[in-house]
């Protein structure tokens, strides 16, 4: 800090005599931390060992056996939940506070190794056999249970990332529509239900008051996903395109109220990008016939759009920020 | 010269230095506010998020106006030539704009002004490579002379890393002509270079006149302690030669001089590392650590004592016990080196963006009915947007 600066701030009278104490004392005690430094040796430390131990196992694999690697894996993953069942705060349907740095790591390595030994089950001992749905489905419930009893937002994340792989397993074997290239239909449709699904959620978290602070990440998710498949929708069915307008718009809509009531910038910007993708992309489909004057006005269209998007940007800033 | 209001950049210091006691609670809201308002910032500058969306979108309206002068200059101007000029007048008009929009809008780094300065240049630099038959050197050269404007008249310091790197071009391009002695003084002279401009810029990073330029000044000066290193870095060194100019050499073989390569190599990392803690400069040390890494890397690229994941294993072990029993002898502060988790305006800086997004994403969410537009407490708003800015 300047002294300089709240000294001449004190000379104003806009901070008080113990203030310029406090700071000047603060200033002259000042200590050189390499607080961050070690930690990021510590953590390379970590990462070098069980990348070497890795790569040594895996090359003795023959020596060690697949069950003695399954039993450590076993181990690994049962110590970490012991330890933080021991540890953790008693259960609450509101935020709770983790009881110290290495708890959230601890239990995020228990559920990556617990990942790790239902995927080693399945490649090794073919386990769940060709019910791939199964084979996601089991470590999803699990994944959201530990998010709900140890709450913990990136347990919540894997666990949203697996549904999503359950759901993309669970349409597929359909296989009727394949041959009628509906195959990405599908998963366009399966991600508007997956979408619309964890906005559910999130409107639960929310009203119901379980976990209310899980609402960002499942709104996080379902809006991208669900623009992601909207705007798919319409490259994918390029008769139809005009009518996936309609959803657009409605998304946008919601997901507008949603960015004003929670004030989020990032939400705001991304519901204008994708919006504009989509907008933009119908426009020009409209517009682009083998013929110079509507590419003329194409590009007037970008750069009056472009204008109104800018304007639109720092209007939102300027609403958010007053909130 | 600078192109923007020195004192309402000053205002912004102001407000960021209290924005730091505040954070640090060694001044109360009250007085944070009360200087707020009396050196309030009239600069426009948004959210980091509305700022990615202004950049994209001003990205999108220049080239989208491009391609409409160039269709309704298409008949016109039939030649190269013509495409040449049309592209320079649009590189000023864009140069225009951005003048305009920093000094009557007041927009700082808004988004706008960085999609214009970074458009401007592009414009220049590509129109002149596509349509003129320029020699690297004289590119270089053009390189540096446009970033080095746009660093004096705009601050930037991404700019003034292009500066930086177009000077080093320029001095490559004008040694490598001279033959064998050429090559042979190259890493020296760009050695030497580096280190003068680390020390310039120490001489005259804290001076007050060029406060303005302080973040330009931190990225020449890591930018030359990295080059420093890497021009005699011992890989760097023997495999440029050989790419470069045709040295041939076979594998195992050693460079003339090898031996003083292989000792810069080993030396400045330590170096680096020892003068940070004893002049506790935090920049230097994690270019030092992440040198000492880049050096571990060029010895196990010509003597493999071991198999990799041996090394790593061993390397990993070693790397926990030593960190470990730093933290445990740092329990108490040493030598005014501590372990306790910084809370510094150096930190401030370079985890801005990422104290931004986390503040964004963990924010707390208002739950509807509970009353809005009841703001309690009147404590600091989600960590990173104390200061208000955001």
């Amino acid at each position: 800090m300047n002294i300089a600066i709240f000294e001449q701030f004190h000379k104003e009278g806009l901070i008080s005599d113990q203030s310029l104490e406090r700071i000047k004392k603060t200033e002259s005690e000042k200590l050189f931390s390499i607080h961050w430094e070690l930690r990021t040796l510590l953590y390379l430390g970590v990462l070098l060992l069980t990348g070497g131990l890795g790569i040594l196992i895996y090359k003795n694999i023959d020596t060690i056996g697949h069950q003695v690697i399954l039993a450590l894996i076993a181990l690994l993953c049962a110590g970490c939940f012991f330890y933080c069942e021991r540890n953790k705060p008693p259960f609450s349907f509101e935020k709770v506070k983790s009881p110290n740095v290495y708890f959230d790591y601890i239990l995020l390595l228990g559920c990556l190794t617990l990942l790790t030994f239902i995927t080693y089950l399945q490649v090794q001992y073919n386990i769940f056999g060709d019910r791939y749905g199964l084979a996601t489905f089991i470590p999803m419930i699990i994944l959201f249970y530990c998010a709900y009893y140890f709450d913990h937002l990136g347990v919540l994340s894997m666990a949203v990332a697996n549904l999503a792989a359950w759901m993309g397993i669970a349409v597929t074997p359909l296989k009727i529509f394949k041959a009628n290239n509906f195959a990405d239909a599908q998963i366009i449709f399966a991600g508007l239900l997956l979408g619309g699904l964890l906005v559910l959620m999130a409107r639960f978290s929310i009203t119901k008051k379980i976990k209310s602070h899980f609402c960002f990440t499942y709104l996080n998710f379902s809006m991208n996903i669900l623009f992601i498949s909207c705007i798919a929708g319409m490259f994918h069915f390029d008769s139809f395109y005009l009518l996936w307008l309609v959803p657009l718009i409605a998304l946008v809509y919601y997901f507008y109220r949603q960015a004003i009531a929670i004030s989020s910038f990032y939400f705001m910007l991304m519901l204008t990008l994708y919006a504009y993708v989509g907008i933009s992309y119908v426009v020009t489909q409209l517009l682009l016939f083998d013929n110079i004057g509507t590419t003329y006005l194409a590009l007037m269209y970008f750069i009056a759009s472009g204008i109104y998007v800018i304007l639109f940007l720092i209007r939102m800033n300027k609403k958010l920020k007053k909130q | 010269m600078i192109v923007y209001n020195d004192n309402s950049l000053d205002r912004l210091i102001i407000n960021e230095e209290a924005g730091i006691a505040l954070r640090k609670q060694l001044i109360s809201k009250n007085e944070y506010d009360t200087i707020a308002a009396a050196y309030a910032v009239e600069l426009y500058r948004p959210n980091i998020f509305i700022r990615i969306g202004l950049f994209l979108v001003t990205v999108v309206i220049v080239l989208m106006s491009f391609g409409l002068l160039v269709l309704v200059a298409a008949d016109a101007l039939d030649s190269n030539n013509g495409f040449f000029v049309i592209c320079l007048i649009f590189a000023f008009f864009i140069y225009v704009a951005l003048e305009w929009i920093i000094q009557s809008k007041r927009h700082y780094r808004s988004g706008v002004d960085d999609a214009l300065l970074w458009l401007t240049l592009g414009f220049i630099i590509s129109a002149v490579n596509l349509f003129t038959g320029i020699t690297p050197l004289q590119q270089s050269l053009l390189i540096f002379i446009l970033s080095l404007a746009a660093t004096i008249r705009f601050a930037n310091s991404v700019m003034s890393s292009v500066m930086f790197f177009s000077f080093i071009a320029i001095i490559f391009y004008s040694i490598t002509p001279y033959g064998n002695i050429g090559k042979h003084i190259l890493p020296f002279v760009l050695m030497s270079i580096s280190v003068i401009i680390y020390f310039i810029v120490q001489i005259y990073k804290n001076k007050n006149a060029i406060r303005h330029y302080r973040y330009c000044l931190k990225m020449l000066e890591f930018l030359s302690l990295i080059t420093t290193y890497t021009v005699v870095n011992y890989f760097a060194v023997r495999e440029l030669s050989n790419l470069l100019f045709d040295l041939y050499l076979p594998v195992g073989a050693s460079i003339p001089g090898g031996w003083f390569f292989w000792l810069t190599t080993v030396l400045i990392p330590p170096l680096y590392i020892f003068g940070a803690l004893k002049t506790k400069d935090s920049l230097m040390l994690r270019t030092g650590l992440f040198l000492l890494a880049a050096t571990i890397f060029t010895i196990r690229y010509y003597y493999s004592v071991a198999p990799v994941e041996v090394v790593m294993t061993a390397g990993g072990l070693i790397l926990i016990v030593a960190t470990y029993f730093v933290i445990k002898y740092l329990r108490t502060p040493k030598y005014g080196i501590t372990d306790k988790e910084p809370e510094d305006e150096d930190m401030q800086d370079s985890l801005q963006l990422e104290s931004i997004v986390i503040s964004e994403t963990f924010q707390k969410i208002p739950i509807p009915g509970a009353g809005e537009g009841f703001n309690f407490g009147g404590g600091s708003s989600g960590g990173g947007g104390a200061s208000g800015e955001y």
